[in-house]
């Protein structure tokens, strides 16, 4: 039986090639021209694709060829993609996704550019999204420090796979089994996709660090104090702390906050090198989830009232024309009550 | 629904299955000595499946038998068989034998295990006499036909005199037509919230009100210790369930009953939050165990069938709402104090006597009390909507094969951990269509203003202080409180639009009257009125914070304190 990845960017290329080295994959892009050369040069986001691949734009033929599948899309073209596929799917089909974003729904996209406010319920992670608009309930999440560009080059790493059903853990970790990757299995989805998607906020701001040359002492201040926000957020909205504290929480922020090849980081540290954020999202080839995610984490604590000095700020300068060295003052000034409160 | 005349509702909701002897709830009861050898015998073998070894039976009757010595040792109820104590020591005598001379075989525990098993089920099992139903269902609606038809205070008659549906005390709405429908194409599983003593009877008379046959239903067996109520449920198709009891056999055995009589078609009745809601709010998280008696049922009945046909088990989330809970005081006093339920139910046996229940019903049904009735929309058992022929469907309005549920790469397969998480996702469902069917009504609504208000004015969301705050503080002007109010009730309408919550009929008056008729009907039987409005300032004034906070609860979790 062969599994399905749905998004050939450079993480869904990533994730197609450790899955080929046990079993057949079809390797999903939307457009057939892309499909037709990824077929003929055997390349994909810059990347060599296994033999065991096949590329194909064949929606129909992805869903009725394969029970397990792994979508990896930006969160923007997420709900169109799963809205395609819903047709064709069943309540036994297994969907793992390594999305790191948020998605928000249509009531809420009017709040949110009328008041700037946001509430949990028209917020939805990405297997929230997959079982409101598909029969599927068997959904897992990927998330863990997992840079695209290493994998790529076949060096080691790990990851956590996080769903309420044993039997998603189970066959994800059959399907993924690999000398150079290691899974572990994990209950709280909802914990590892708000840690996955959340600690972007902290790379966007280490990338400005670096920017802007502040050094490690500010990089390591931005992160502990920034940790200490998300997780407050992700309290709100009903996760667990202990996940971020795993993989998926310090083990990718050590690894997004510390790294230039970070599309996350990228967009920061340009930022602070004086582009504007159209501008860097223009000429970027992949979306930097992080940008949206601070627009979205911002709404959220405005309306939860959970003081996120870090992440409003963060907000204004990238939105709001606050000038980074004006942030950097604010916050230096800002009076932060407590250094551990949210054990 | 016709408002315009107040006659009972039964008469516009014929009984889909006109005689009594083919309801499934007859059927059962008929069986009712198969159905016991049917369980005995399957909730041994369960037992056996996961206990097969000679020292973990043997762990297993040691455990019951601790707990129920335990239990008997405690105090007795009436209802409790005279030879429980002869009988647990003979276990018990049994027992120790075995472990002392272990032999590696398992028939005496086998035995052993199937006796208690046995007088479990025997207990459990539940009657159905159709002469006492009738008479019973004379009775009840007699009560409620007098809320349907009374009248009210010549005050509000001449407030209402252009809307005579307005007077009508008890509000029957939502899904009535397609649960009378689906009863007739599968089992219905019926799940109401749980507030008060009164709701067994308020669901009772509204599943019959609509036409349906009598449900199965487990009341607890403390209530077979008031000899009034033993008789009725007794007869009424009730089983007993001891909540004193929580070894492993005995929920084991209740779990099995259930299962057993859903699949026979037996149409059922839990509440699933398992007890009153203690703080007024509707529930938010549900016991697991019955809801997961009906996702087996559903099973056995794919597993089972021969061809493409099964039986379909269809969930229907009913919201029960009153303007006077009578036991408001004591819930919110247990809220507060937070007491064990351990605890609360050999204390708060409170209607240990007849003469205190007839006291209860007879101050409940003359109580000027507004109450409604919302059937949510039904749905399968694994929370997906249906349409009228009962066919799952999915967000789009695609239909669900849902024996692809229990399949795995295509094949049918058991896995205990999965459907453990389909129980979850149902209790989230229901608990998701309590809110969207709750029913605001005048009394909720002055109650949550003014609590919030007060919360508002003297700057505290710290409960305890608020709680505690001297009577000149509980006060509000007029105007304030008019406008908050006023504000509420737009949100509400706006709410109601979106299918976020029900309105009650009287939740759109205008503002002023709906202030006069919601601290009127708030709590009306309490020894200290909850709110009043001064005759001479017109200030809104609070006498008792706690029933108003009990209130209040009800429409907690819509975002309304944001337009107080």
């Amino acid at each position: 039986m062969s599994v399905g990845v749905i998004g050939a960017g450079s993480f869904g290329t990533v994730v197609a090639n450790l899955l080929a080295e046990n079993q057949h994959v079809y390797l999903y892009t939307r457009s057939d021209d892309t499909a037709a050369s990824m077929t003929s040069s055997r390349m994909s986001a810059g990347q060599q694709i296994h033999d065991n691949i096949t590329p194909t734009s064949n929606l129909p033929l992805l869903a009725q060829s394969c029970h397990l599948l792994f979508p990896v899309v930006p969160s923007q073209g997420f709900k169109e993609m799963i809205r395609a596929l819903a047709p064709y799917l069943k309540p036994d089909n297994i969907m793992i996704h390594g999305t790191k974003g948020l998605s928000v729904k249509k009531k809420g996209e009017k709040s949110l550019s009328s008041q700037g406010l946001l509430q949990r319920e028209h917020v939805l992670t990405m297997s929230e999204l997959i079982r409101r608009e598909s029969v599927v309930v068997r959904i897992g999440c990927i998330a863990g420090p997992n840079l695209s560009k290493e994998m790529s080059q076949g060096l080691p790493a790990a990851a956590v796979l996080a769903s309420r059903f044993d039997e998603v853990i189970l066959e994800g970790q059959k399907a993924l089994k690999s000398h150079r990757f290691q899974l572990y299995g994990g209950h709280d989805i909802l914990g590892i996709e708000l840690a996955g998607v959340l600690k972007n906020i902290l790379a966007i701001g280490s990338g400005m660090v670096s920017g802007l040359d502040y050094g490690e002492n500010a990089r390591a201040l931005l992160i502990t104090k920034g940790l200490s926000e998300i997780i407050h957020l992700a309290k709100a909205l009903g996760a667990d702390v202990k996940s971020f504290l795993g993989l998926a929480g310090i083990g990718d922020i050590i690894a997004t906050c510390s790294s230039p090849t970070s599309r996350n980081f990228t967009v920061g540290y340009r930022m602070a090198k004086g582009e504007s954020i159209q501008q860097i999202m223009e000429t970027m080839e992949e979306t930097a989830e992080g940008v949206n995610t601070i627009r979205i984490a911002s709404g959220l604590a405005r309306y939860y009232n959970i003081n996120c000095p870090i992440i409003t700020t963060l907000h204004k300068g990238i939105f709001e024309d606050l000038s980074l060295e004006a942030g950097i003052n604010y916050l230096m000034n800002y009076r932060f009550s407590m250094d551990v409160d949210f054990l | 629904m016709d408002e315009s005349n107040g006659n009972a509702l039964e008469e516009l909701f014929p009984q889909i299955l006109p005689s009594i002897d083919d309801w499934p709830i007859s059927r059962i009861s008929k069986a009712r000595k198969e159905i016991i050898a049917e369980v005995t015998e399957k909730t041994l073998q369960s037992i056996l499946s996961q206990n097969g070894e000679e020292k973990q039976l043997q762990a297993v009757l040691a455990k019951a038998v601790y707990m129920e010595k335990s239990r008997i040792n405690g105090k007795a109820w009436s209802v409790d068989p005279k030879d429980d104590k002869e009988f647990w020591g003979n276990v018990q005598k049994k027992l120790v034998e075995l472990e002392a001379y272990s032999d590696g075989k398992i028939d005496d525990e086998k035995e052993i295990l199937r006796n208690i098993i046995e007088r479990y089920v025997s207990e459990i099992a539940g009657h159905f006499d159709k002469n006492t139903y009738r008479f019973a269902n004379r009775f009840v609606p007699f009560a409620f036909n007098r809320l349907l038809n009374s009248t009210r205070s010549r005050e509000f008659v001449r407030l209402f005199r252009n809307k005579k549906n307005l007077l009508k005390r008890i509000h029957l709405v939502g899904e009535t037509e397609q649960v009378r429908n689906l009863a007739q194409k599968g089992t219905v599983i019926v799940v109401p919230t749980h507030i008060s003593n009164i709701d067994s009877i308020t669901i009772g008379w509204a599943i019959s009100a609509i036409g349906l046959p009598a449900f199965l239903y487990g009341a607890g067996l403390n209530l077979f210790s008031v000899r009034f109520l033993a008789y009725f449920m007794k007869r009424l198709g009730a089983y007993k369930v001891d909540r004193r009891k929580k070894n492993s056999i005995y929920l084991e055995t209740l779990k099995m009953y259930s299962t057993v009589v859903i699949a026979k078609g037996g149409h059922s009745l839990f509440f699933p939050g398992g007890t009153r809601s203690r703080s007024g709010e509707l529930e938010k998280s549900l016991k697991l165990g019955l809801l997961g008696t009906a996702l087996e049922a559903q099973r056995q009945h794919i597993v089972g069938a021969a061809d493409d046909h099964f039986e379909k088990i269809f969930v229907v989330p009913v919201t029960l709402n009153y303007s006077f809970v009578i036991e408001a005081p004591l819930l919110i006093d247990e809220h507060l104090k937070n007491v064990g339920k351990e605890r609360y139910f050999v204390q708060a046996d409170r209607y240990s006597s007849s003469y205190k229940l007839v006291r209860f019903l007879v101050k409940f049904f003359t109580a000027s009390a507004d109450f409604t009735i919302a059937f949510g929309k039904p749905m399968d058992i694994f929370g997906n909507k249906v349409n009228e022929d009962g066919l799952s469907l999915d967000a789009h309005g695609a239909p669900i094969d849902i024996r692809d549920y229990f399949k795995s790469k295509g094949q049918l397969r058991e896995d205990q951990q999965r459907d453990s998480e389909y129980i979850r996702m149902l209790s989230e469902s229901i608990v998701q269509s309590f809110k969207v069917n709750n029913v605001a009504m005048p009394a909720h609504i002055v109650a949550f203003t003014a609590f919030s208000l007060l919360e508002k004015i003297h700057h505290t969301s710290d409960l305890y202080s608020i709680l505690r705050m001297p009577a000149e503080f509980r006060r509000i002007p007029y105007n304030q409180f008019r406008q908050s109010v006023q504000q509420v009730q737009e949100e509400l309408v706006r709410l109601e639009e979106k299918e976020d919550i029900r309105l009650g009929a009287l939740a759109t008056l205008d503002s002023d009257e709906l202030i006069k008729y919601g601290t009127k009907s708030l709590g009306i039987y309490h020894a200290k009125k909850t709110l009043l409005i001064d005759k001479k300032t017109k200030d809104i004034i609070c006498q008792d914070m706690k029933t108003l906070l009990f209130y209040h609860n009800r429409l907690k979790g819509y975002g309304l304190e944001k337009f107080v």
